[in-house]
């Protein structure tokens, strides 16, 4: 901190906050600093002062650049201009992460020059009314009528409306049991989002945690086909029945290259739409030596890593196909590739 | 042949080739001139390419007037040269759109930049306009460095900046004289724009 700003601190704090404008006081100390101690001197006369406001657009994006997320959040908030440009300019997020649950969503946003990251809570409390906190210190406010989740995805959507937006990763985690959880108020957001632009937040990788696949056909369609490179789904309720079909037909899974999907219940039906995955882990109500034999026959060429992990139901004895299949033994070693049965389930992996 | 023994050979100095330093003359917009080395132009994209496209001798630089820079007065003009001088010969960031990842002001740059708000914004432009990318890149991170860990009311009095109903009472008289359909628009797009809702933005 300046001498400047030091002594301008120290006098708002005996005179209080209006004691004088910022500008003024600098002005003033500029002109004594100089030896000019005139006090009827008429600033009218003096030639125009450059402003912040008056710098262009690239060089604003320059100094905002420079930014942690928390300060150009402050600088949003101090004018409309100010708003309007930092909007415009580049944001670049090293991780945002999403995490809904019972009671309390969590965002938190770390920011890629200095990898600090920055939490704000939504926590439901009592009466119905919602606290928000930032950095667990700070009470922001209250609002009542809305449920913590929904307020979170509203900032969070927020920032997704960024026109120039990068994120390395983006985590997104709907637990279980979230209080008041509405799938139809999730899609209708993500739709109030999603209408005024076109893909256009470079993600390299997306994980979810979620409770439906209608979650990730909503949230794909805002990212760049091509930049997504990994696409990590995860079901938080292992029994719900997850329909691949419109997923895998967008241009965000088909152009990614490492696609992971876990604890989801699939249809031996729709296995083969998961071949071209390095990484599931699925349900099926049965599968037999034919299945084995069909993903034994779709592994990808080396050195690619595969881990498949089929899963039968409670009573499955995946022995039993090992035996139908003339193998002895629990574990098969052929081509790097090692194929287990165990248990209710099957496993090929190669690392 | 020890050194004490050595023959004395007498060196002609006029002989030997000195690469001569060639100095520009540029004056500002409030005709303070200044002589810039033909090394520190360098660290201006813009001025190089001038001086590159005049072709000028050293006779040309003293017979003919100084290179007028119109839209930059004698104060900012002072400091960029002087910056110039300094990182002369450093080599120069390839300006990509991008904000460098680490930018460090140095002790040198610190010191120069030591100016109130209304210079320092003027040096800013004035980089911006000769294209010198790093003094760009340092007296932008100043900048950045003034907004660190405010409040949106610190930083307003910092920067200068209007509060939304300032800018609003401005926009408000500044219509007065406009069409009054007009005015509705964009009274009806500001509503929309306060739609936002209960957000931590």
């Amino acid at each position: 901190m300046t001498d400047m700003l030091k002594a301008y601190y120290k006098l708002q704090g005996s005179l209080g906050d209006d004691f004088m404008k910022y500008s003024d006081f600098e002005y003033w100390w500029r002109r004594f600093e100089k030896g000019l101690f005139d006090l009827n001197h008429d600033r009218r006369r003096d030639p125009k002062r450059y402003r912040l406001e008056d710098m262009t657009s690239k060089i604003l994006e320059r100094i905002f650049g420079n930014l942690e997320w928390k300060d150009r959040c402050a600088v949003r908030k101090t004018s409309r201009n100010m708003r309007d440009s930092i909007d415009a300019s580049q944001q670049h997020f090293h991780r945002i992460m999403l995490i809904a649950d019972t009671f309390e969503t969590t965002l938190l946003i770390q920011d890629n020059k200095s990898k600090n990251f920055f939490r704000i809570s939504y926590k439901a409390s009592q009466f119905g009314i919602l606290q928000i906190y930032v950095e667990e210190r700070d009470k922001l406010k209250s609002v009542p009528k809305m449920s913590h989740w929904e307020a979170a995805l509203q900032d969070f959507f927020l920032i997704l409306k960024c026109p120039k937006l990068k994120i390395e990763e983006l985590d997104l985690e709907f637990n279980d049991s979230v209080k008041g959880w509405k799938l139809t108020n999730f899609l209708n957001a993500t739709k109030k989002y999603r209408s005024m632009q076109r893909p256009h937040i470079h993600l390299k990788s997306l994980k979810m945690q979620i409770k439906s696949p209608v979650e990730v056909q909503a949230i794909l369609p805002f990212f760049v086909p091509g930049v997504l490179q990994q696409i990590d789904i995860r079901s938080c309720d292992s029994k719900f029945r997850f329909d691949i079909d419109r997923i895998c037909d967008t241009s965000q899974w088909i152009q990614a290259r490492d696609l992971r999907i876990g604890n989801v219940f699939c249809s031996p039906c729709f296995l083969n739409r998961l071949y071209h995955l390095k990484e599931f882990n699925v349900q099926v109500p049965r599968f037999s030596a034919r299945e084995v034999y069909a993903m034994g026959n779709a592994i990808p060429a080396p050195p690619t890593p595969i881990f498949w992990w089929l899963q039968g139901p409670r009573e499955f004895n995946a022995r039993e196909v090992r035996d139908e299949m003339g193998l002895t033994g629990d574990e098969t070693k052929s081509n790097g590739i090692t194929l287990k049965f165990e248990g209710n389930y099957i496993c090929f992996k190669r690392y | 042949m020890s050194v004490e023994n050595a023959p004395v050979v007498d060196v002609d100095e006029a002989a030997i080739p000195v690469e001569k330093k060639m100095y520009y003359r540029f004056e500002s917009n409030d005709k303070k001139e200044f002589r810039v080395s033909e090394l520190a132009i360098q660290q201006s994209e813009t001025l190089n390419r001038l001086v590159e496209a005049m072709g000028y001798t050293s006779e040309d630089v003293e017979n003919k007037p100084a290179i007028a820079i119109e839209n930059i007065d004698g104060k900012t003009l002072k400091l960029v040269f002087q910056w110039c001088e300094h990182h002369k010969g450093e080599a120069i960031p390839v300006d990509d759109g991008s904000v460098p990842k680490i930018v460090e002001i140095p002790e040198f740059d610190a010191k120069l930049m030591d100016i109130d708000n209304g210079l320092l914004f003027k040096l800013i432009w004035a980089a911006d306009y000769l294209n010198i990318v790093q003094l760009l890149n340092v007296s932008c991170k100043k900048v950045a460095n003034m907004a660190q860990g405010k409040t949106p009311a610190q930083l307003r009095r910092v920067y200068l900046l209007p509060s939304d109903e300032e800018d609003e009472a401005a926009k408000r008289a500044a219509q007065e004289a406009q069409d009054p359909r007009a005015r509705e628009v964009e009274e009806e797009f500001e509503e929309r724009k306060r739609q936002g809702g209960n957000s931590f933005f």
